[in-house]
């Protein structure tokens, strides 16, 4: 599984690498640049710089990329975003377990504790 | 304060929805963390209040020796009862955070996870210690020391990211760096309105404890 992935981003990296020089003309000088450093960048460095990057532009670059395209390689592009969405569906799904449980469980501690003083208080027959 | 108590209350709870609503429906997501990072908004300000609490408890500890009157023992032991819940809240938030982002719930090589487990066992003697005296002058005594001993290990778990810089713990929210965890107004925002509703449910928690114990010593005190 995580081969896999490792293999569909490198892949992607590498398609978008071949296709730069055609994708690059359409963009926003702004982007364009930001496009140009990230297309150039050591691959750690360029890693770094994903997430950095704005919606928007994301959305323009791989609209521009998609343009490019023909059939054959558009197919396989959306099955490399199927694998992603549906990766990213579970990392979500995940992640929302936890906060769930995270603040469940401390909105629970903080209600037992306020139930505890309130008991202790009644107890000894104070005005509440 | 009985005409004070209700307005908190009601402050406090808004405040507390306004948190909810902001972290689950407002704030934008950390774009590496995603969905995740929302335990933040509930980690942190629980971290800060249960520090808070633990230096108001360490004054009274201080009040308590000087003046030998044991309602501010009760403060002392109010303040660090209520932060002691709140740390084990935090306790319970860290790991669950940590797991989808670490992919461990724990890591022991992290200082300030260490020094903060440290500071929940060293509250937790504190409490026991308060459970297992009797004797109110010797109780308030015994268990000031302890107060004071043990909060010294707060500045320690403040200072554990800025001294041992540990990779894996994101950085101080305030003074740290990049990674600091706020990264725009919306999520600034958030983190403070919910840091209030911690702050208020909490000292409002401590004065509810307060006033028991002291009625308690009160009656204890007709009693003899």
């Amino acid at each position: 599984m995580k081969l896999r992935n490792i293999l569909l981003k490198r892949s992607l990296i590498w398609m978008i690498s071949i296709f730069a020089g055609s994708v690059i003309y359409a963009m926003t000088p702004e982007n364009e640049k930001s496009a140009n450093i990230f297309l150039n960048a050591e691959t750690s460095e360029a890693r770094n710089m994903l997430s950095g990057f704005s919606n928007q532009f994301i959305e323009d670059f791989t609209a521009q990329y998609k343009t490019n395209l023909n059939a054959k390689e558009s197919r396989k592009l959306w099955i490399m975003e199927e694998g992603f969405r549906r990766k990213s569906d579970q990392i979500a799904s995940d992640r929302l377990f936890y906060v769930f449980l995270a603040v469940s469980l401390l909105v629970g501690l903080i209600f037992l504790l306020t139930l505890r003083i309130y008991q202790m208080q009644k107890k000894i027959g104070m005005p509440e | 304060m009985s005409r004070v108590l209700p307005v908190w209350m009601i402050i406090t709870f808004l405040l507390w929805s306004m948190t909810i609503y902001m972290t689950f429906l407002w704030v934008p997501s950390d774009t590496r963390q995603g969905i995740a990072q929302r335990i933040f908004y509930y980690h942190v300000p629980t971290a800060w209040v249960s520090g808070a609490g633990f230096a108001i408890s360490f004054i009274f500890s201080i009040v308590y020796l000087l003046t030998r009157n044991l309602k501010y023992d009760n403060l002392a032991a109010a303040y660090a009862t209520v932060g002691w819940v709140f740390t084990t809240g935090v306790l319970i938030t860290g790991p669950l955070w940590a797991k989808p982002i670490w992919g461990a719930f724990w890591n022991w090589s992290d200082q300030r996870l260490i020094s903060y487990f440290i500071l929940w066992m060293a509250y937790a003697g504190y409490m026991l210690l308060r459970m297992g005296i009797a004797d109110p002058q010797k109780r308030a005594r015994f268990a000031s020391i302890l107060g004071i001993i043990s909060f010294l290990d707060v500045p320690l778990v403040y200072a554990a990211i800025r001294i041992w810089n540990p990779p894996s713990h994101p950085k101080a929210v305030f003074g740290g760096s990049a990674k600091s965890g706020v990264f725009s107004s919306e999520m600034l925002i958030t983190f403070l309105v919910s840091l209030i509703a911690f702050q208020l449910l909490s000292l409002l928690l401590s004065y509810l404890y307060y006033r028991f114990l002291e009625m308690e010593r009160k009656i204890l005190e007709n009693k003899g």
